[in-house]
């Protein structure tokens, strides 16, 4: 029989703050942390977004990573590191950077100088300071791999330096710094599926644990505003001038946002050994291709809706058992209405509570599977929903979403991640 | 007097043709630069009737990624900023019509 | 754990294919060359593999359609207005979009991209899906372009474009696949 993929961490940073304490408190007080730009550098000052609240010398001292990281890795840290702290694997704000060659180039040499034909971070580099116990110095069965997702990767150092590139331009650059520097992980690899890259990592990361190729993955993803996509966005017209209002009659588009998150992924007997506190199990999954358009969504949310279905099929449950749904909804005309035909396709006329959670952090693009996943597991732990912030006028074409509210018992949880390109994407979260 | 309403009239019906033939000209530059915009390769401005609508499967077949590039191309090129890809679906209905808006909003 | 076979595998070269046949003008025209690169090495793969339709779509790529990122970003520095396909068609996960579209498929869809892994890890989902019985086939890419600006900062990128079509059918099969994570080299490598 199948073994049980748990989660025994938790780290995530927004723009409600660093932590997750700090996301309940927000969340509970229905207070949003979209405003205007504050430390991006951009010419589109109007626009709201959900910025992390930190400075990135700020984010350097609070993780101890060195200056000159793309922020995109600056977030992943900080939430990594409540993610390994809460799991009680080791962690460290005084990471090895990997003297010479890794420093200075990133993924492409060893902690020797030796160039890797493939570029591939050799496994001596990782392997050196990968760690096979706990925090508590119990066992690990394997080793432990990361996997993020991201898009932005070092672009806010390349659009400052273009027509030069930031050594650390790619998406796997963006991620093998934290990961070298927390010294924990020996293998790491990178998704890019837009906005649902995160919720995919957590999919590859959960057949990793069932293929019996780990025992332990972290996975997540991180997101930094930039000026290339704020600009990208708005190129496509589909950002509001004004704070979102996903579901609502009026909405205009979305706002951008940033951020990080990362859970810890273990099979259960794994977690049970070394004495782990289980927060909750990935249930189910799933992962369909709208194959429509390659930014517009189509009008029935056939990718949203097999990509639902896929999940409860997984976790075997009945549409019924959903106690929650965080839904993608991004504010635009489009992925609401699209969004929410899907859902009444899965769930008929007995739709569960359904809220966007993008009002409060912006639409966190590549981190908004992990981000809003963390939400889901808050909404578990401490028996609360979510509200809608900013819906104030139905629109037919679209679901009605729900209020907030305390002393709810949550049993399972679906979390919507729609990413352009039609990479939809839906994971199932439910109680222990 | 009947002298005066023949100037009158030969007036008019040169400034019509002006207008025609300047007409005719600004909708033949925007098939031009619309074929380049949208890198429509081996297809000329014979090829687009001027009332030919654009979108959809009876017409050239432009789609939504279209809209949003024209609104570029019409801000790079004359001036005019659209608020909306709405907005854009209505100016570029077919060559005549957009022409038709260029003339009367273009800043450029 | 089932086994998974191999049934095609398809390269290109720097070459470029003649693209007539595969595309419509109407079609091509917002087509970048790695875009029509991978649509030729993925169509030919499908049909080496006697495969209309796979179960999944899974992409690598180390850097996505730089040539279209650097567009963007060159429109954003010279303060011109930049253009939304440039932008649509940088993210990394175009190119196995593009795919889906083209052939219609709904099924599981994920893109890659971290260099000297991008590879190993697409190739490692697809086949830790069939081997678990998640899917039956699998189309598998990697697909990556040069440019100038780019190899300035990595000199080790290049050209790159190679599909592979994945199942647990041994019928017509050319070969078993190893475990990604753990074998030496890879298929489709140079």
């Amino acid at each position: 029989m199948q073994e049980r993929i748990v989660i025994t961490g938790c780290g995530v940073v927004s723009a409600l703050g660093v932590g997750w304490k700090a996301q309940a408190e927000a969340l509970r007080a229905g207070r949003s942390g979209v405003a205007p730009v504050r430390y991006l550098e951009t010419a589109l000052r109007d626009l709201p977004v959900g910025e992390v609240p930190l400075s990135n010398a700020q984010l350097e001292a609070l993780t101890g990573a060195p200056a000159g990281w793309p922020r995109t890795s600056l977030l992943a840290l900080a939430a990594l590191q409540e993610a390994l702290n809460q799991a009680h694997l080791p962690s460290t704000t005084e990471g090895d950077t990997l003297p010479g060659a890794f420093a200075r180039t990133g993924s492409r040499s060893d902690a020797e100088g030796r160039v890797s034909p493939e570029g591939r971070l050799c496994a001596e580099a990782f392997a050196r300071t990968g760690s096979r116990s706990d925090a508590e110095g119990r066992a690990l069965p394997s080793g432990v791999a990361l996997v993020s997702g991201t898009t932005v990767g070092g672009m806010d150092l390349t659009e400052k330096t273009f027509p030069r590139y930031s050594p650390w331009h790619g998406c796997g650059a963006s991620t093998d710094l934290p990961a070298a520097f927390l010294g924990v992980f020996d293998w790491a690899t990178t998704l890019s599926t837009a906005c649902s890259s995160a919720a995919n990592a957590f999919i590859f990361a959960a057949n990793l644990l069932r293929s019996g190729q780990y025992s332990c993955v972290v996975a997540g993803g991180s997101e930094s505003l930039s000026d290339y996509h704020l600009n990208g966005f708005n190129s496509l017209m589909i950002l509001d001038r004004e704070p979102c209002r996903p579901f609502d009659a009026t909405r205009a588009g979305l706002n951008l946002g940033e951020g990080a998150a990362y859970l810890v992924l273990e099979t259960e007997s794994a977690a049970r050994a070394r004495g782990a506190r289980i927060l909750a199990v990935l249930s189910g999954w799933g992962n369909a291709c709208d194959a429509f358009h390659q930014t517009a969504s189509s009008e029935n949310g056939e990718g949203a809706y097999l990509a639902m279905n896929q999940a409860l099929t997984r976790a075997g449950l009945a549409p019924e058992a959903i106690g929650y749904v965080n839904a993608h909804g991004t504010g635009t005309p489009n992925n609401d209405a699209s969004e929410s035909a899907a859902l009444r396709r899965v769930f008929g006329e007995a739709l569960p509570p359904v809220s966007s959670t993008k009002p409060f952090t912006g639409h966190t693009t590549s981190a908004s599977g992990s981000i809003e996943a963390a939400f889901c597991l808050l909404a578990l732990q401490e028996g609360f929903l979510p509200p809608q912030l900013h819906y104030h006028t139905p629109d037919p074409a679209c679901i009605v979403p729900c209020q907030g509210a305390e002393g709810v018992a949550l049993r399972h949880i679906l979390c919507n991640a729609f990413g352009f390109g039609g990479n939809d994407s839906s994971l199932l979260f439910s109680a222990l | 007097m009947v002298r005066k309403a023949r100037n009158t009239t030969a007036i008019v019906t040169t400034t019509i043709k002006k207008t025609n033939k300047h007409m005719e000209n600004l909708i033949n530059e925007l098939k031009l630069k619309v074929i380049e915009a949208l890198n429509l390769d081996g297809m000329t401005p014979e090829d687009i009737a001027d009332d030919a609508p654009l979108f959809g499967d009876e017409g050239l077949g432009l789609d939504s990624i279209d809209v949003l590039e024209l609104i570029v191309f019409l801000e790079k090129n004359y001036g005019i900023r659209l608020a909306n890809p709405q907005e854009g679906k209505q100016v570029f209905q077919s060559m005549a019509v957009m022409a038709d808006y260029v003339a009367k909003h273009r800043t450029k | 754990m089932r086994p998974v076979y191999i049934h095609s595998v398809v390269c290109l070269d720097q070459t470029d294919p003649s693209f007539g046949t595969l595309l419509s003008p109407m079609e091509a025209r917002r087509m970048g060359r790695l875009l029509k690169r991978a649509l030729w090495c993925a169509t030919r793969a499908l049909e080496e593999a006697a495969c209309p339709m796979p179960d999944a779509i899974v992409t690598a790529t180390d850097y996505g359609c730089i040539a279209n990122s650097e567009a963007f970003l060159g429109a954003l520095k010279a303060g011109d207005i930049p253009r939304p396909t440039h932008f649509m068609q940088s993210t990394h996960n175009t190119i196995g979009s593009l795919l889906a579209i083209r052939l219609g498929c709904h099924g599981y869809n994920a893109t890659y991209s971290h260099r000297g892994a991008s590879w190993r890890s697409a190739l490692a989902d697809a086949w830790m899906q069939i081997a678990l019985g998640d899917v039956e086939t699998a189309l598998v890419g990697w697909f990556d372009e040069a440019t100038p600006a780019l190899q300035e900062m990595d000199p080790a990128v290049t050209d790159r474009a190679v599909a592979v079509v994945l199942s647990s059918s041994p019928e017509g099969a050319k070969g078993l696949l190893e475990n990604p994570l753990t074998c030496e080299r890879l298929i489709g490598e140079p």
